[in-house]
Parts: structure tokens; sequence; C-alpha cells
């Protein structure tokens, strides 16, 4: 019998024993660590289901909304969901329908006439789907280059489609339907499209806030304001305003020909809190509404005096966005799973619908 | 007796030879870097709902990505990558001493520096 390991085995034997004292190890953590922290998260782990809902799209009469959910499944290694629910605005827990079980949706946009409603899917595909037809199929418009376009928009002429992911700009031309351009060098972080549907701003890596043209994605002019890493932007309908939400810290609100900052002098950045990715103008642009002293409030500021006209509290959880209804309502989603209606002129209680996918989830 | 009156240990009576502290000072650099991808594991666990738009690394991400949204193919990499890169370490601890102990002390500290980001961060 050999005795003697050549190098070779003993190199060999050496990598086995590494690789099964680093198992181990790894292994001896996991379940220390398991010991020590499950007993406090177990109740939050055993969550059957997580809900939360990204985007909602409002029927011109607002007796309708389509709104895009994503849930988790905790009982099954099922991942994240994503779907879009329609769903009626009475009642507190409204009745869902899903239309388009086929699709993966990641954004959502509302298009040119009420009924049109654009998609952004996981697989990067772009859809267009029609609201007056129940059950009309959705029509493929492109794709985006790369998985799951984060933040897409339509211009107001409906002309133009623009996608971001986590990397790409793209737009398209749906009148030709094709890619007119994209951009991904400069890593663009967030995108509005400007009212006048020939011009955007986009936010880039390098904190720059530059203007291009809708057509081309020629630069036009770079906004003297940088903003760091912002995560929304929007333009007032008039397209005189636009603000910038950044993901560390501040909500710029920009004179948009001037570039220069449209607060006043003496406004401080307050209570917006830098977490929240919210930014919307009412329909006249008199109001703005931007995440509030944390994630799940609101701040409505009133753009005619500068001055914060009150907060909106109620959400449990992160708010993912608002749309105005009309003037005086507007609908808040979040992560909490449901959708408040608030009446900003007689500060009433919100009614709250909760959206139950339970049943979806199975 | 009392306590006070004990005889004193030497400060290094733990560790009789420099090559032994050598080898403490490794294998706690080791376990902490264990440690550390440990607790990352756990907290993409226990944040699965949230982890697609709270993870920043572009490979994490894609990983969740082509996964459709689950974790575990995220946890598996990480996993597996934890033991090659603990097991590059012994090896080159055996190999040569004060080289693994480098190697280690500079993964530990990046761990250091991943671990007070994910708790304060």
């Amino acid at each position: 019998m050999r005795l003697v390991l050549n190098l070779s085995e003993w190199k060999f034997l050496q990598v086995v024993s590494a690789l099964l004292s680093s198992l181990a190890a790894v292994s001896l953590f996991t379940v220390l660590v398991g010991f020590v922290l499950l007993p406090a998260d177990i109740k939050t782990i055993r969550q059957p289901l997580y809900a939360s809902i990204i985007h909602c799209h409002l029927s011109p009469d607002s007796q309708q909304a389509v709104s895009l959910i994503w849930y988790m499944p905790f009982s099954t290694a099922a991942g994240w969901q994503h779907q879009f629910v329609r769903h009626g605005l009475a009642g507190e827990r409204p009745e869902l329908q899903m239309p388009w079980p086929q699709l993966r949706p990641s954004s959502a946009a509302p298009g040119k006439s009420p009924d049109e409603l654009f998609v952004g899917c996981w697989d990067g595909r772009l859809w267009k789907l029609d609201l007056s037809q129940s059950g009309a199929a959705p029509q493929q418009l492109g794709k985006h280059p790369e998985l799951g376009p984060h933040s897409l928009a339509c211009s107001r002429d409906g002309r133009w489609l623009a996608s971001l992911g986590p990397k790409f700009l793209q737009v398209l031309d749906l009148a030709s339907g094709k890619v007119a351009w994209s951009l991904d060098r400069e890593m663009p972080r967030c995108f509005a499209i400007h009212p006048d549907s020939r011009r955007m701003l986009v936010n880039l890596a390098d904190a720059r806030v530059v203007e291009l043209e809708l057509a081309t994605g020629e630069a036009l002019r770079t906004i003297a304001a940088p903003c760091e890493s912002a995560t929304h932007a929007s333009f007032s309908p008039d397209g005189r305003l636009a603000v910038l939400v950044s993901a560390v810290g501040g909500l710029h609100l920009l004179n948009w020909e001037t570039g220069l900052s449209a607060w006043p002098a003496d406004w401080r950045d307050c209570p917006h809190q830098f977490r929240s990715c919210v930014a919307q103008f009412s329909p006249s642009g008199d109001r703005l509404i931007t995440g509030g002293g944390d994630t799940s409030t609101l701040a409505v500021w009133n753009l005619r005096t500068m001055r914060l006209e009150g907060e909106l509290r109620g959400h449990a959880k992160s708010i993912n966005g608002v749309t105005f209804l009309d003037e005086q309502r507007v609908c808040s989603f979040s992560a909490d799973g449901t959708i408040r209606i608030w009446d900003l002129a007689g500060r009433s209680p919100p009614r709250v619908l909760t959206i139950d996918v339970t049943p979806l989830a199975g | 007796m009392s306590v006070s009156h004990l005889p004193r240990l030497p400060a290094d009576a733990m560790f009789a030879s420099p090559a032994q502290r050598r080898a403490a000072i490794f294998f706690a650099l080791w376990l902490f870097i264990i440690f550390v991808s440990v607790i990352d594991g756990y907290l993409v666990f226990r944040f699965r709902h949230l982890i697609h738009i709270t993870e920043l690394n572009p490979v994490g991400r894609l990983l969740i990505h082509a996964t459709g949204g689950q974790v575990w193919g995220l946890l598996g990499v990480k996993f597996a990558g934890t033991i090659v890169a603990c097991s590059v370490l012994l090896l080159m601890y055996w190999k040569q001493a004060a080289v693994g102990i480098w190697f280690a002390a500079a993964l530990a500290v990046l761990q250091l520096s991943l671990l007070l980001f994910l708790l304060f961060g």
C-alpha cells in the first residue's frame, strides 16, 4: 500500500479540505444567525403575502382603475408576481379582475387618450393596452434593450414613448414603430417628457440635468442646477416648472426656461423626506404633491403661494405614487396594498381601498 | 485567596508562538468574513420582497431579474462565492501565512465596510 502522497494528490487534498472547512464554517454561521435572528423576524417572514401597488391608472370618469400590483406569496418560492388588476373605486375591498394575465408588467404610463395605457414588461417588451374594450388583446410595440424598464412615459401628442431601465433610456417613435434613439453611456437615472412633446429632461449619473430633443436625443442644454441620483422627475402641465426628487436628499423645483430654482429664497427642504420618490403636479399646476416627513406621508404644496398646505398621513408603508382625479381629489397608492383617495379641499379622512390579491395569489 | 491575588497570565500566554498568534489572527479575520457574508445573505432572505429595489450590486440585480424575482439564485451564488473565497484564503494562508493574513485583512476591511453599510447605510 502506498503511504506517500505525490504533490498533485497533496494539493488536491488541500483544496478539498479548504473547501470543506469553508463549507463547515459557513454552515455553522448560517445556523447560528438563523437561531439568533429568525425568532424576531419569523412573524414578518411567515406573512402569507406581500403586496404593493406600483401604478394606478384611473378611467376618465374616475369610477374604474387599472392598478399595477406586485405581490409575493411568501409560502412559495415563486418569487414576485407582477400583474395588472382592474377594479372599481367604490367599496373598501373592490373586486379584482386580471384582464391581462399573460403580461408581467414592470412599469406603466398613460397614453394620449385616457383609454390608452402603455406597459413595459420584465422581459423588456413594450405593449399598448386599449382600456375601452374589455378583453382587448395587448398590442406589442417594440422592446426595451434590457430587462424590466422601470420607468415609462408617453409624450402628450402620443408620438413618442420613452422607457428607462437600469442602464438604457430608449425613445420609440410610435408613428413608425421604430426606435428613434437610445442612451446608455451616460447612465440615465430618470427622465420626464416636456408637455410640448419636443423636449425631455434627463438626469444622468454624473448629476447633470440635461435637456434633450425628443425626436433625436440631441443635447440641447445642460441645466445649471445639478441633481445627484434623481429618482423621479416631472413637469408641470404648462411645462414652466420641473420637479426632481433626489435619492440623496433634495427636492428640486426648477424654472425650466431659466434652469434656476423656483423655490423662494427662504424655502427649506422640509418636510420632504429624501427616500420618497413622489412628485406630481395637479392638473392645473397650482399644487404639487411630494413625499412628506417620511415615506408614508405626502406633502401638499401650494405653488401659488409657495407654501406647504399640509401633509397627508395614513399609509402604513411607503407611498409609490399619486394620481390626481381632479384638482381637489388625489389618489395615492402604496406598498401597504391600499389606495387612498384624499379630498384636498374638505380635509376629510381619505377613502381607503384595500387591493386584496390573496385570491389571485392562490 | 482573593481574586486579586491570582497569578497574572502573561499577555501572550494563550498563543505560545508567533505562528500560533498569526493563526489566531488569520482565523479571526476568516470567521469575520464568513460572518458578514452570512448576515448579508440573511438580510437578502429577510427583505426578499424589497431586494429588487434595494440591491445595488449590478450582478445581484441581474441574478434577481434572471430568476424572475426569486432570491434563491442570488443566495446560492453568495453562498458558493463565500465558500470559494474563504477556501482560496485558506490555501493562501497554508502556502504563505503572511500573504494569507494580508489578503484576509483586506477582505475583512471590505466586509466591515459592507456590514456598516448594511446596518447604518
